[in-house]
């Protein structure tokens, strides 16, 4: 019998336990946005239009490369059996379950582009509208992922698979923040693309948990 | 501590792996205090009964009726544990009991001092006693206990025996598939044949 508390706190205290779960994807995530830097000869104002873009996409991949193990370790060593036997609906739990992987790769990842924003002297209007867009893309992406991961929660070497999967619920939400970022840096308003990025979140936030719980019934079973 | 007095109810149940149908399909009730040992030779389906009976798995046929309120306790093959964590975190996450409950059901199933150490360094015995005192501990109505009693010592198993005995004389009900012998007077054999 377990509860959305108690799903929430075991998952902080496993996370504070194995860091390297989720330092993987911030080590990815600078790994990429590094080698992005190196090979990118542009002029100064260049920079300011395409290395947002490489954050949003290096974060997007990060992001891809953890959402595979999201479900899958549970489902290994039967904790995920405890979950499915709840009295309290899934889809709670699985909320319970995601948030804690959400803030541990968001927060770290929001601090590390705070500083490349500052390192690569960004207008802070652009840094504004950057973080932002991670703060709204990012959680979208994980609930949108949760899905993904539920679906191939019992095939081997999945992570290729999910991501492909996961690629048409993506794109949209990467099409809009890279759009609102873009916009920014290059003085065009940026709120409608921030409005449609909001919009997906709202959209993920309602769907993905019930069809994540939906689908980890079928494939956990 | 009491136990609402419910009964569940199997008919002709019958369960599947591949689209392909394991064992004669099983008719059975059962009422408070009383208990199933499923008993069968390998890959006979006692594994995939239990995960039917638990609602994780489809009935190939027939239906298990359940009450409304389906509290249950599962004990599968994997024990479900982390291995960071110790075993007292993990029955503090597994179930709603308190403090005081799970030392005390701890010192029960003799883990008390290793209770502050992670799961990963326990041997294959102490974690299933861990896995009983989560199913101990869970206040279920119904256990579903698949080999509870691998890897358990003489006095692992006695622990177990005295545990279930409690659970059914509180009215509770129990399932469990096995190789070994339990010579309970509350529990009646369910032999799966193909």
């Amino acid at each position: 019998m377990v509860s959305f508390s108690l799903v929430f706190k075991r998952e902080c205290v496993l996370l504070l336990r194995t860091p390297q779960s989720w330092l993987q994807g911030l080590l990815f995530f600078t790994l990429v946005i590094f080698l992005f830097s190196f090979v990118l000869m542009a002029k100064q104002t260049d920079y300011q239009v395409l290395l947002p873009l490489y954050i949003w996409l290096a974060a997007l991949l990060a992001q891809l490369l953890a959402i595979d193990a999201l479900f899958k370790q549970d489902y290994l060593d039967g904790s995920l059996d405890l979950l499915l036997l709840s009295d309290t609906d899934l889809s709670y739990l699985i909320i319970g379950k995601i948030l804690p992987h959400l803030l541990f790769s968001l927060i770290p990842l929001l601090i590390l582009t705070a500083l490349l924003s500052v390192v690569w002297q960004f207008e802070i209007q652009l840094m504004a509208v950057l973080l932002l867009s991670l703060i709204i893309g990012l959680p979208s992406l994980f609930l949108f992922g949760s899905i993904g991961a539920a679906l191939t929660v019992s095939v081997r070497n999945s992570s290729v698979l999910t991501g492909i999967i996961l690629l048409p619920l993506y794109v949209p939400v990467l099409l809009f923040a890279v759009s609102a970022v873009q916009n920014t840096a290059l003085g065009l308003p940026w709120q409608g693309a921030i409005a449609l990025l909001g919009a997906n979140f709202i959209l993920a936030g309602i769907l993905a948990p019930i069809a994540s719980a939906a689908v980890l019934k079928v494939t956990a079973g | 501590m009491s136990i609402q007095p419910l009964s569940y109810t199997a008919i002709h149940l019958g369960c599947s792996r591949n689209e392909h149908l394991l064992f004669k399909p099983v008719s059975f009730t059962l009422t408070p205090g009383t208990g199933l040992v499923v008993m069968g030779a390998n890959g006979v389906g006692k594994t995939t009964l239990l995960r039917v009976l638990a609602g994780l798995l489809p009935p190939a046929c027939g239906q298990f009726i359940r009450p409304v309120d389906k509290r249950m306790a599962y004990l599968g093959p994997h024990h479900a544990q982390k291995g960071t964590l110790t075993p007292s975190e993990q029955l503090k996450f597994a179930s709603l009991a308190n403090e005081a409950a799970i030392g005390a059901m701890l010192t029960r199933v003799k883990l008390l001092e290793s209770a502050d150490m992670p799961c990963a360094n326990l041997s294959s015995g102490q974690k299933q006693r861990v896995s009983i005192a989560q199913v101990a501990l869970s206040l279920a109505q119904l256990w579903l206990l698949d080999e509870p009693m691998n890897a358990l010592d003489k006095n692992g198993e006695a622990i177990f025996l005295e545990l279930l005995t409690e659970h059914l004389a509180r009215g509770g009900m129990a399932v469990i598939a096995t190789h070994q012998e339990i010579l309970l007077p509350a529990l009646h054999a369910l032999m799966l044949e193909t």
